[in-house]
């Protein structure tokens, strides 16, 4: 048969046939995961505190407020962790300081409740660009990552999955193991629970919790600023695990509008499931591009297989 | 020189490839009398593959009304516009230009090759869809061609005046693709032992030649990551033995997955004697389905079974010459002369599996992937009727079958 055929594999493979020996991959060097055991410890609380913080507040966190402890807890496990953080805890302590019940739930409401029309989502899929129907796949990738670690959202609870509170509910769980897995001195647990954390951050609050922070930050009128400054103590938070973890999320778009994407197509319906793939997000500019200079046997060179799942990590 | 054989036009054809033919020809039937344009194949590509930001207006599996649906928009029309018009012979001959010939290029000319001249595109027929064209998956979606309707209009001709039909589409892994012929990296390849064509994606450079050369536009660009993409024909199923997502959950049960041969080499055996090849036996021996616009010159490898109320001439155009002898073939089938047709057309979609054999075993057909039998029903489903008065219950029945 002649070279001059469409039969065949796929080029990039190629290269392989004059390599018969293809060096084998480094073993990726084992590094000790980020972390101890103390930090773990405040870091779980200090998630489990931002989740009761954001979520509607009701009796736990009437309860959780009492004598200050709420406060103390806030400003204690923070100033364990970092300092930007110490000092982001302790704006949210003074905002709580002689906040009285009905007003927080009065500024919550018209922040995130659904009578007031949700003001501010605290939903990842709306901050992520693209038609719904297709970010629900995030959705389901979050909930992988409950089942992986043998969670599942309580049957009482009506909000989704990608709801602010569970996603911090479950770092704060991921943190909860991983101290019990350093004072078991298991290893290879560690290395697990860190993982899951890393990359649960990377593909998703590391993506939108900016975008959340400044929302919550423009819309948070009430006398207090609890709410606002609840936000960026979650920003904080993130912002050092994603530097600690050298974590490189993919950032959303800085453009509110994203979530209205098709709106110019089907007015106030706009968004909608995106079944119909009206423009959803666009094909963009089909034209051609410039043409790259390619040379085709330096491209066989390139070491990798046709990947089928073209979906990426869905 | 590249000339190969393509026995849907029962002559050689142009390609800047040589003609060689993987060991197995992934293919399909799909029988539009059957498609209720539910669009589950559709969803069931999307949420398994495209559902990716940069994916949003790409559908591997599309369905059309046919005549006015089209996505992209025009995407036949303007590829026939472009070619020209051309006749078929007496003897099944197709006399016109294919796609690779209606611009009149030396294939033969070294200089002439995709890989050199890097723009391909420019010497097949055909459009590049732009965004707008990608715009209007359901455009023309359950628009009726032919006379008006009125409210007491009924059809006694076996073609009826009012019409139209749903055409589901997939990349037709043809035997001469045009993505592949025009891609100059070259990124796209036909695998070997399957035939299934795929775009490599470490390889892909962005060029966009095959957005515009495949004439079913099914090589679709993905602005988010620079690169084509294309249909996989779900080759990480149907290396299991396993149909295609669209094929598993086509709710009318209209397709069936398995392999094809060329005509000198098909299975002519006689599925009411021992197990025959499906493809081979409804394309080869009872020219049932047919390719879609065989006249692009490509041996695309979906099947089509011709709607049967719909004018012939438009299916001419659109499946090629043959189509009144497999309506005929498709209405005896219906009327109980033709039981081996009956049984695989019942087997279709009773299966998750590929079928590479089927053979009828008394009242029942019988399917098989690979020897193992993975799929048996009845040819006649059995009725029972009963009385419409219940002496018992003292009550009528509405229904009774
Ligand atoms: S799932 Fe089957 S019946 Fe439904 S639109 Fe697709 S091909 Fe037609
Ligand atoms: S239908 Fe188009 S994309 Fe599919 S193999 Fe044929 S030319 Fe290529």
């Amino acid at each position: 048969m002649t070279d001059n055929t469409i039969l065949g594999g796929p080029p990039s493979a190629a290269g392989e046939t004059e390599e018969p020996t293809p060096e084998p991959e480094p073993e990726p060097e084992s590094i000790d995961p980020p972390g101890d055991l103390e930090t773990a410890v405040h870091r779980s609380r200090l998630y489990s505190l931002l989740s009761l913080g954001f979520d509607r507040p009701g009796d736990d966190f009437a309860a959780a407020r009492e004598d200050g402890a709420y406060r103390e807890d806030l400003r204690e496990s923070a100033a364990a962790i970092d300092e930007d953080v110490a000092d982001a805890a302790a704006a949210v302590a003074d905002a709580l300081e002689g906040a009285d019940h009905q007003a927080l739930h009065g500024q919550w409401a018209s922040l995130f409740g659904v009578e007031e029309g949700v003001t501010v989502s605290p939903y990842e899929l709306t901050y992520l660009p693209g038609p719904l129907m297709t970010n629900v796949r995030r959705l389901a990738d979050i909930s992988g990552f409950y089942e992986a670690f043998g969670l599942s959202i309580d049957e009482g609870q009506t909000d989704r999955g990608d709801h602010v509170c569970f996603l911090t509910e479950f770092l704060s769980h991921l943190s909860h193991r991983e101290a019990a897995l350093r004072m078991d001195g298991d290893d290879e647990g560690i290395e697990v629970v860190v993982d899951a954390r890393r990359s649960f951050l990377e593909d998703h609050l590391g993506r939108w919790y900016w975008r959340f922070a400044d929302e919550v930050g423009d819309h948070d009128d009430g006398d207090s600023g609890f709410y606002a400054a609840l936000a960026e103590l979650l920003a904080a938070l993130v912002e050092l695990e994603v530097d600690r973890l050298d974590l490189d999320p993919d950032w959303v778009p800085d453009d509110p509008e994203v979530t209205e994407w098709n709106e110019d197509v089907f007015g106030d319906t706009g968004r909608g499931c995106g079944g119909c793939g009206v423009d959803a997000g666009g094909p963009g500019d089909l034209e051609p591009g410039p043409v790259p200079d390619v040379d085709p046997a330096a491209d066989a060179d390139r070491g990798s297989d046709f990947d089928p799942d073209v979906g990426g990590d869905g | 020189m590249p000339k190969v054989e393509n026995w849907q036009l029962g002559r050689e054809v142009e390609y800047p490839y040589e003609g060689a033919r993987p060991d197995d020809q992934w293919a399909a039937v799909f029988d539009l009398n059957k498609c209720i344009a539910c669009q589950t194949c559709t969803l069931a590509c999307k949420t398994t593959w495209t559902h990716e930001e940069g994916q949003e207006h790409m559908f591997w599996n599309n369905v059309e009304t046919k005549p006015y649906g089209s996505h992209p928009v025009g995407w036949d029309q303007r590829t026939l516009d472009d070619m020209g018009a051309g006749e078929w012979g007496d003897d099944g001959t197709y006399e016109g230009d294919t796609i690779f010939e209606a611009e009149d290029v030396d294939w033969d000319d070294p200089e002439n090759h995709p890989q050199e001249t890097m723009q391909a595109r420019d010497d097949v027929a055909g459009f590049l869809p732009d965004a707008d064209d990608m715009r209007y998956p359901n455009l023309g979606e359950d628009e009726i061609a032919g006379d008006t309707m009125e409210s007491i209009s009924h059809f006694d001709e076996e073609t009826h005046p009012v019409w139209f039909f749903y055409l589901p589409r997939i990349c037709n892994h043809c035997t001469y693709a045009a993505c592949a012929g025009s891609c100059p990296v070259p990124a796209i390849y036909k695998r070997e032992e399957d035939g299934v064509v795929l775009i490599d994606e470490e390889s892909c450079q962005a060029f966009q030649q095959c957005n515009e050369a495949c004439p079913y536009k099914k090589a679709i660009y993905n602005p988010a990551e620079s690169i084509s993409q294309k249909c996989i024909g779900c080759y990480t199923k149907t290396e299991e033995g396993k149909a295609p997502q669209c094929f598993e959950n086509c709710l009318g049960k209209i397709r069936l997955h398995g392999y094809i041969n060329p005509p000198e080499e098909a299975d002519d055996s006689d599925p009411m004697e021992e197990p025959t090849n499906p493809l081979d036996f409804v394309v080869h021996q009872k020219e049932l389905a047919k390719p879609l616009y065989p006249q692009f010159g490509l041996e695309p490898n979906v099947y089509y079974v011709p709607p049967i109320t719909a004018p012939t001439d438009y299916l001419t155009q659109m499946f090629g010459p043959g189509v009144d002898d497999a309506i005929d073939t498709y209405r005896a089938m219906r009327d109980g002369d033709e039981p081996e047709l009956e049984g695989l057309f019942k087997l279709m979609g009773s299966t998750e599996w590929s079928i590479t054999a089927f053979e009828i075993d008394g009242d029942e057909a019988v399917g098989y992937y690979e020897g193992d039998e993975v799929g048996r029903v009845p040819i006649t489903e059995p009725t029972a009727e009963r009385d419409r008065y219940d002496e018992d219950e003292e009550v009528y029945r509405l229904d009774i079958t």
